[in-house]
């Protein structure tokens, strides 16, 4: 990808020569070590506090656990039935994301390259969404779905979740399939394809990048998401990670060392995901900024 | 859910600018036409049923007094309008406190953001050899945002918390806060600031680091061979195409700031004493803390009046930076 | 970026992902119909409540129930309080509450009962039947004409009309704290303090002792708590009844301005040094836990409190409890905290089988299902278990039911709201008294006339 093996820019080069280029050189090395620190911060804790036990959580001060333990995340994940919480999470994230891709790249296809009456006006329509808060339509979307029977089931939180996503996605998409060369429509078009065809042929292998960037930003928020999960799913069976995190931080003896387990149960498949897809992750976003 | 479900990329731009298929004739226009309404189908179809009714629902409620039970709302007109702008003496202070809170949050967030992410994605883009593993590093704030690393923070602010810890083994113990960094009406809503700029720093990085390298280096060789002062450059080069980037990082910030109120609700839930209420989390309580009394329409009409000012900034917002060209 | 990849990876890419999104839609639709389904046919009833903490005791009381009647009773916990309020409105509007709600008594029930969402319990439970219940709680739940004043979701409701049973009984402004914490400040535990002075007193020694885990725990993240669990109770032991009561009548001459509301707002202030650090930023339970875990030594909380504390690994041995003790010279010199219901049990007027509903809630409340649940929940029920209750729910809650009785003019009572403005929201309160306590941002004279600002807006917003 061009992101990782681009050589340093001139600005860097051709600089006041010899001592003073090593100092800048190290201070901004400094800098950026610094940086990674504050970053990885919290996590170093939320990590350490996992492997402790629930004596040493209390006595605080100390990053190393001095008895490192794996009890607490074992069970953290077994007797307090993370596991189920965890693939509920996967499964409502799973869907949303599919539901996402699916929905809004056949959107953005009609907006970017298709044409027919009320295409702009359709297009402001779906992107000013952005704008609604949340909070104006969270009792509504609740008293919705209570009358259409899904209130407190994964999928009465999937449908509001791609629904909220329509902006960004649409924007993100419609930008990706834009900046597919409209040549390679009209000869396809020529060759006799429909459109149907050519938008799974040509224009989704080509916006992959976009795609997964889509994924990944859809993905990580809804993996998080805790205001509409709070106040719809009541069964403790259907719950997700953080309404199950919430409610072990709130419930009998919670003790910072099992929370941080769970914490760090929450965001070690997010990490490992966006370690994954990362390649794509940065050409698609790289993507959306060139003119 | 509208709530953070949404990512936080994405430069706007104008990517409907040309009409795109030339206008063909007769019966193919209409095929064509057709297979577009095909292709859209799926998302309106979506918006019908959960995005109309829940926003017609919503705005109609915003006019309305209703405690969720009786079967008929009692309509009140602008009422609740004005009562939470500044008729009620019971609900405006409130209102006018939160809303000065959410004005230094919406200012400082993408401020702060901006402030640390460009030089961050500078100095990346200028190392080599350790550039993927520090670009995944700086990541990390991003993909963990959420409950589970607020629970992290809450931890590290503690009294007897890391931070006070650390501050205290440093010989910096007067920075440390006895009361906790939450707890403490001084420094509650700057910590708040500051978690939220960290999670937002390395979305903006990388949309920075990405138009730095999107720079083409002859350009600027061409320009420094021709003299061109390195304040030229940054100016009529680089700048250029970093302020579509700055506008989007400053529009998702603001936002985020207006709407956003998950960190709020988690962290501290507006104390001690009101000193990090914001409009979300205004908004929120009078939806469901207020012990099932009639505020459900206030709480809409304070969503929509976010809704109304976020958008009349992201016009401001927009034009002021087009303005700039 | 990849090209164009061949023709048969594609096909079978396209086929791969179809079935997927085809398989995991019908998982998607047949977790869609679950919803709450009854136990046990369509016989069962159903039941909510906002604690968690009440569920197994709740269930262990329905079997016992269906043991005798053969009426299946499913009972479903919904909280937090946000999701209860959401699940409460949406299913009053699809009509689809259940039989039987557990809500906040006072307040919650005339709301949802207001809107004719709640049978009129008066003709189930005649006065007879309500002598089971201690003090004046089975009032809770009444229609007076005082209410329908107070809250205005009442007017179109009857007089005399009855919308909820209470069910869980208690007081606020019980002290508890840490034998062992007390003897390491050289304080006897058998000595409680008796008067407010001795309490900032004990307070001093211990923060003394152990400046960072000597003080006084309080979830003021609720900031509600400071002003209802402390400084009322302090307030109408230092000035009696009446004066106490004027400090919230409109026009502020006998105001929280006035001699007597800075007078005893500065008692309270008086707590400022010996606050647990960071108590601001708990909520009530966190609180209650970080005194369990020995961050505190003392923890102001309700009779409720000790279950809490039992479940977080306190022994109750280890602890002592007295009520908010008054100050020196106090009016009332021998305070007493008149039991109030907490929680009440409603029946929904959308009820399928409203004998059955009825039937469930006089067994919960009858002495033999309320002694179930007591001994199951550690709570106190509202039910008078007389001679029992120290076997059912232990001898350290049963000890804590002598601050229930005595006098009227010495009796603080939390439920009594005559005074107040309407619609008074004690959110609103909290945050003035935080400011002076612990915050330090104000003093008392200022605390007391933004006390009486705040409350002369409730006045005037309904008058």
């Amino acid at each position: 990808m061009s992101a990782a093996t681009t050589a340093a820019p001139p600005a860097a080069r051709g600089r006041a020569p010899g001592a003073r280029a090593g100092a800048v050189r190290l201070v901004g090395l400094a800098a950026l070590a610094l940086y990674a620190a504050v970053s990885l911060y919290p996590f170093l804790w939320m990590v350490s506090g996992a492997f402790k036990d629930r004596f040493e959580i209390l006595a605080g001060g100390h990053l190393i656990p001095v008895r490192p333990t794996l009890d607490t995340l074992l069970q953290t994940w077994s007797e307090l039935r993370f596991l189920d919480y965890f693939l509920n999470s996967l499964r409502v994230t799973g869907f949303t994301v599919l539901g996402v891709l699916a929905v809004y790249s056949l959107a953005s296809y009609a907006f970017a390259v298709l044409d027919f009456p009320g295409r702009r006006a359709l297009f402001w329509f779906f992107v000013g969404l952005l704008f609604v808060p949340g909070i104006t339509v969270l009792l509504p979307v609740v008293i919705l779905e209570n009358r259409l029977g899904i209130l407190g089931t994964h999928l009465g939180l999937v449908l509001p979740f791609v629904n909220g996503t329509a902006p960004l996605t649409v924007l993100m998409l419609t930008n990706a399939f834009r900046s597919v060369p409209r040549e390679l429509h009209d000869a396809a078009r020529v060759d006799g394809a429909g459109e149907a065809r050519i938008f799974w042929r040509v224009y989704l292998p080509l916006s992959r990048p976009t795609m997964i960037t889509v994924a990944v930003l859809v993905a990580v928020p809804t993996w998080n998401e805790y205001v509409l999960t709070r106040v719809s799913l009541t069964e403790e069976s259907r719950y997700t990670l953080p309404l199950a995190l919430e409610s072990l931080a709130t419930g009998n003896v919670p003790q910072y060392n099992e929370i941080m387990a769970g914490s760090l149960i929450i965001v070690v498949p997010v990490i490992v995901l966006f370690l994954a897809l990362q390649r794509y992750f940065v050409s698609g976003l790289a993507g959306a900024v060139k003119d | 859910m509208e709530i953070d479900v949404v990512g936080r990329a994405a430069p706007v731009r104008d990517v409907l600018a040309p009409a795109p298929q030339p206008a063909a004739p007769g019966r193919s226009r209409w095929r064509g036409w057709l297979t577009g309404y095909a292709f859209v189908a799926p998302a309106v179809a979506l918006f019908l049923l959960m995005g109309l009714y829940t926003i017609g629902y919503g705005v109609s409620l915003s006019f309305a007094e209703w405690n969720g039970f009786t079967p008929t709302w009692e309509w009140v007109g602008l009422d609740n309008y004005l009562d939470l702008l500044y008729r009620d003496p019971g609900l405006a202070p409130g209102l006018h406190r939160a809303a000065l809170n959410t004005a230094v949050v919406m200012v400082v967030v993408p401020l702060g953001t901006i402030v640390l992410a460009l030089p961050l994605a500078v100095l990346l883009n200028r190392v080599t050899r350790l550039r993927g593993l520090l670009r995944s590093v700086f990541f990390l704030p991003y993909v963990t945002s959420g409950i589970a690393v607020y629970y992290a923070w809450r931890y590290l602010l503690e009294p007897e918390g890391p931070i006070n810890f650390l501050l205290r083994s440093l010989g910096l113990g007067g920075l440390a806060r006895p009361q906790g960094f939450l707890a403490d009406p001084a420094t509650a809503l700057p910590t708040l600031i500051v978690i939220m700029i960290w999670s937002a720093v390395p979305v903006a990085m990388l949309l920075y680091l990405a138009g730095l390298q999107s720079i083409n280096p002859n350009v600027v060789e061409a320009a420094q061979m021709d003299g061109a002062s390195p304040a030229r450059v940054v100016r009529h080069i680089v700048w250029p195409l970093l302020r579509p980037i700055t506008a989007a990082i400053v529009l998702l910030g603001l936002r985020d700031s207006m709407q956003g109120f998950q960190i709020f609700l988690v962290m501290t839930d507006g104390g001690p004493a009101g000193h990090t209420d914001v409009l979300g989390l205004q908004a929120y309580h009078l939806a469901f803390f207020k012990g099932l009394s009639s505020t459900l329409g206030l709480a809409s009409a304070l969503g929509w009046m976010i809704f109304l000012a976020a958008l009349a900034l992201t016009l401001l917002n927009a034009r002021t930076l087009r303005s700039g060209r | 970026m990849t090209g164009a990849r061949p023709l048969s990876s594609h096909r079978r890419a396209v086929a791969a992902v179809t079935a997927v999104l085809l398989a995991l839609v019908c998982a998607a639709c047949s977790s869609g119909g679950g919803g709450a389904t009854s136990a046990g046919g369509g016989a069962a009833l159903e039941m909510w409540t906002f604690k968690r903490t009440h569920l197994d005791a709740l269930k262990q009381a329905a079997r016992e129930f269906q043991r005798q009647t053969g009426v299946a009773v499913d009972v479903q916990a919904v909280t937090p309080d946000d999701a209860f309020t959401a699940k409460v409105q949406s299913a009053a509007q699809t009509r689809s509450l259940p039989d039987v709600l557990e809500v906040h008594a006072g307040g919650e029930d005339f709301r949802i009962g207001g809107a004719g969402l709640l049978a009129d319990l008066a003709g189930d439970f005649p006065a007879a039947a309500l002598g089971r219940f201690l003090g004046d709680t089975p009032r809770a739940g009444l229609v007076t004409e005082e209410r329908k004043r107070q809250v205005k979701e009442l007017k179109d409701a009857e007089m005399g009309s009855l919308f909820s049973i209470p069910f869980t009984a208690g007081t606020f402004g019980i002290v508890y704290a840490h034998r062992e914490k007390l003897e390491a400040a050289g304080l006897d535990p058998a000595v409680p303090p008796k008067t407010w002075q001795e309490f900032i007193r004990y307070l001093k020694a211990t923060t003394g002792a152990d400046p960072r885990r000597g003080g006084l725990a309080l979830g003021l993240k609720v900031s509600q708590v400071g002003f209802n669990w402390i400084y009322s109770q302090l307030a109408f032991a230092h000035l009696g009844k009446e004066r106490y009561q004027r400090l919230f009548a409109r026009g502020a001459a006998q105001g929280f301005a006035s001699p007597d509301g800075a007078e005893t707002l500065a008692l309270y202030g008086e707590l400022t040094p010996y606050w647990m650090p960071g108590t601001t930023a708990l909520g009530i339970d966190e609180a209650d836990v970080a005194f369990a875990q020995g961050k505190a030594a003392f923890n102001v909380g309700g009779t409720f409190t000790l279950a809490f504390l039992a479940q977080n690994g306190v022994k109750p041995g280890d602890l002592i409890s007295f009520p908010i003790p008054p100050p020196d010279g106090a009016k009332v010199a021998d305070l007493r905290l008149a039991p109030l219901a907490l929680t009440g049990l409603s029946v929904t007027s959308t009820s399928g089988d409203r004998a059955a509903a009825v039937k469930w809630v006089d067994f919960l409340t009858s002495p033999a299902g309320a002694g179930i649940f007591a001994k199951a929940a550690l709570d106190l029920p509202a039910t008078d278990l007389g001679a029992d209750a120290e076997k059912l729910v232990g001898a350290d809650l049963a000890a804590l039911q002598r601050y229930f009785t005595g006098p009227a003019d010495s009796t603080f009572d939390a439920a009594d709201g005559t005074f107040r403005p309407p619609g008074y929201d004690e959110a609103k309160i909290g945050p003035v008294l935080l400011k002076l306590s612990p915050l330090r941002e104000t003093d008392p004279v200022r605390t007391g006339a933004q006390l009486d600002a705040v409350l002369g807006d409730m006045w005037k917003s309904t008058s």
